[in-house]
């Protein structure tokens, strides 16, 4: 009874310092992420008018009382140290990340908000299909090690894990998308229907989330593939499953109670980990699907500079991946109750 | 270096290719296709006064655009009427040549870096291992995005320095490791006991059992370093006046070659990355099994 009131102390102790390094971590982020931007020397309200004046050959009249009565509405006309006082003050107070470039009058965080759903939604199905694909694959050609078909997988696995999406993501869409022309090669849904909860438009979101969703699971499951099977091997290695096969276990039953419950909990756990990834994992396939998700307003809030929206997009997906990992430091005493907190 | 710690480097590498290379098949493949692949870098120019003599073939407007692959052009032509296989040709060799210099200079910062914390300890280690914590954790490719634009950079060599800066954190942590392992082994001891210096140590005795790691690590920073470069290029940044595997794939897909299904264009760069990609991965592996004995137990050949 006093051993177990110590550990829960002890534990207790442990999520407090775990929570307190977790705010420092996102206020820090958030610091570093908003000077990073505002130090960029190039001004986008510069660089706009250069840029009209250079296609269009005529200078504008008043270009630079112009740009004076935007730096006032931006607030860039201020130093930057209360720029960033005032940035800050609005990011925590009233969730305001600043108005954006792109949808002039717009506040970015509305287009964020916009467009977090899509990738959300995207890599969020993909994360978890490709990892359920991943553990059972992997699991089967660990316990079937010395077949041809299993190393096959497996070294093709090897060549290709962790390869960048996009890659993946062109290919398929030059095949299916052009040359075949089976499946659509971008947008979220089609431009003549609107969003609604028909089965109609339903359908026609599955159509277009399929390759960039495909060229997602089809890399990102080779990694679990992999880490999955070396768990399987290391425990076809231990004593309590030899002890199991002695007992004289169906194989099925080894596999279910004794292997796959031992790889579930490390393999949560760094599903948990990648569901950090949720908002950034995707950025350049959404780019090139012209899917309206969080990484293809960052790319068109880079090309415009506008520093707010894109401020506002690396500190979701920081304090994203930041979250995650916090979750699972502090949900980890109840899962595995051998690690010890001192 | 005095003679007998590069006899020793010497011996590790005839040890190196009579022994492991024989018995590892991915090292085998791996090494076949990155020679087969800077082979072909290394005959471009011959093949260049083959097809073309002596007229540049990458001047604008010199062919019809948009040629199909024939005997002149093997690849046909591009939106600007230059040659497609030349011009794949010439990015291979800037992707792999921005690659090689990125992972040396990563390979040298994590080297010295993970050498130092893992050796010296204490606080130092402290300061460098959090560093490298954070490193890993950064969202690397929006702020290369933005040290993308800062610059604006127009020079190969400011782009893989700033690649370098997100690569070497990982190698530096795996040497540490490695470092922390060895420090401890009989044979330091038996070298601090005999006199010799810290820094004598860290070259005659650690640094050799370290050279697997570092191969891994530059080999990882190198492949890393071709796929950044290739991803900030698809959103139009990095320096405009050199062509590399990804500046063809940006062109290819901002130029409407994708949707007019050009495979010709296309195709190679990509297959071209995925090919070193692949090599890169092969050569990691394969050198993991066999200075890891750990490794090779769960790989199980």
């Amino acid at each position: 009874m006093e051993k177990s009131h110590h550990v829960s102390k002890s534990v207790l102790y442990y999520m407090i310092r775990r929570i307190i390094i977790y705010i420092i971590s996102v206020y820090v982020a958030l610091t570093i992420n908003f000077f990073l931007f505002r130090m960029i020397p190039v001004d986008p309200l510069s660089m706009h008018f250069q840029m009209i004046e250079q296609r269009y050959g005529y200078t504008i009249p008043g270009t630079n009382q112009i740009i004076e009565h935007y730096k006032k509405i931006f607030g860039y006309d201020k130093d930057l140290f209360t720029q960033y006082i005032n940035y800050m003050k609005e990011l925590i107070l009233h969730g305001n990340m600043g108005i954006s470039f792109l949808a002039f009058p717009k506040e970015s965080q509305v287009l964020i908000m916009q467009a977090l759903p899509w990738s959300i939604g995207l890599l969020g199905v993909a994360t978890i299909i490709s990892w359920s694909l991943g553990v059972i694959i992997g699991t089967l050609v660990g316990w079937w090690r010395e077949r041809k078909t299993s190393s096959f997988i497996y070294s093709v696995a090897l060549c290709l894990c962790n390869m960048p999406y996009y890659y993946l993501a062109i290919i398929l869409v030059l095949f299916f998308g052009y040359i075949w022309a089976i499946l659509p090669p971008s947008r979220a849904f089609s431009p003549h229907l609107t969003p609604s909860l028909t089965l109609e438009f339903i359908w026609d979101l599955i159509v277009h989330a399929t390759l960039p969703s495909l060229s997602i699971i089809l890399i990102s499951s080779l990694g679990w593939l992999i880490s999955t099977r070396a768990l399987v091997i290391t425990i076809l290695g231990e004593d309590f499953l030899a002890f199991a096969q002695a007992k004289g276990l169906k194989k099925i039953r080894i596999l279910n109670r004794y292997v796959l419950r031992n790889i579930l909990l490390p393999q949560t756990t760094g599903l948990g980990m990648s569901l950090g990834f949720i908002v950034s994992g995707s950025f350049l396939v959404e780019w090139i699907f012209k899917y309206p998700g969080v990484g293809e307003l960052f790319s068109r809030a880079i090309g415009s500079l506008d520093y707010n929206t894109a401020v506002g997009i690396v500190s979701i997906s920081t304090v994203t991946v930041l979250t995650a990992n916090l979750i699972i430091d502090l949900l980890y005493p109840f899962i595995d109750p051998r690690i010890r907190y001192g | 270096m005095d003679r007998a710690s590069s006899m020793l480097f010497f011996k590790r590498f005839k040890r190196f290719f009579a022994q492991y290379l024989k018995h590892n098949l991915k090292l085998q493949i791996g090494l076949t296709l990155l020679i087969a692949l800077i082979l072909m870098i290394l005959i471009t120019p011959i093949v260049r006064r083959i097809l073309f003599s002596n007229e540049d073939p990458l001047t604008i407007g010199k062919f019809d655009r948009y040629l199909p692959p024939s005997f002149e052009h093997p690849l046909g032509t591009d939106l600007f009427g230059r040659d497609v296989f030349i011009l794949v040709l010439e990015g291979l060799k800037n992707s792999l040549l921005l690659g090689v210099e990125t992972g040396i200079i990563a390979t040298l910062i994590g080297a010295f870096v993970g050498v130092l914390s893992g050796y010296k300890g204490g606080i130092c280690d402290a300061i460098l291992r959090t560093l490298a914590d954070n490193m890993l954790v950064l969202p690397v490719w929006p702020i290369l995005v933005i040290l993308a634009l800062y610059a604006r950079i127009n020079d190969m060599h400011s782009f893989s320095l700033i690649l370098a800066v997100f690569s070497w954190a990982w190698i530096a942590r795996t040497i540490r490791a490695q470092v922390l392992y060895l420090k401890e082994m009989p044979y330091v001891d038996l070298a601090k006991v005999s006199g010799l210096g810290t820094l004598e140590i860290i070259t005659k005795e650690i640094t050799p059992n370290l050279l697997p790691y570092i191969g891994v690590g530059l080999s990882n920073a190198v492949i890393s370093a071709i796929l950044m470069e290739s991803g900030v290029r698809l959103i139009g940044l990095g320096p405009p006046t050199v062509m590399t595997l990804g500046l063809l794939i940006q062109y290819s897909i901002n130029w409407g070659v994708l949707s007019l299904g050009m495979y010709s264009i296309i195709l190679p760069p990509i297959s071209l990355v995925i090919i070193l990609f692949a090599s890169l991965n092969l050569i990691n592996t394969g050198l993991e099994e066999q200075f890891n004995p750990k490794i090779k137990k769960i790989t199980g050949e």
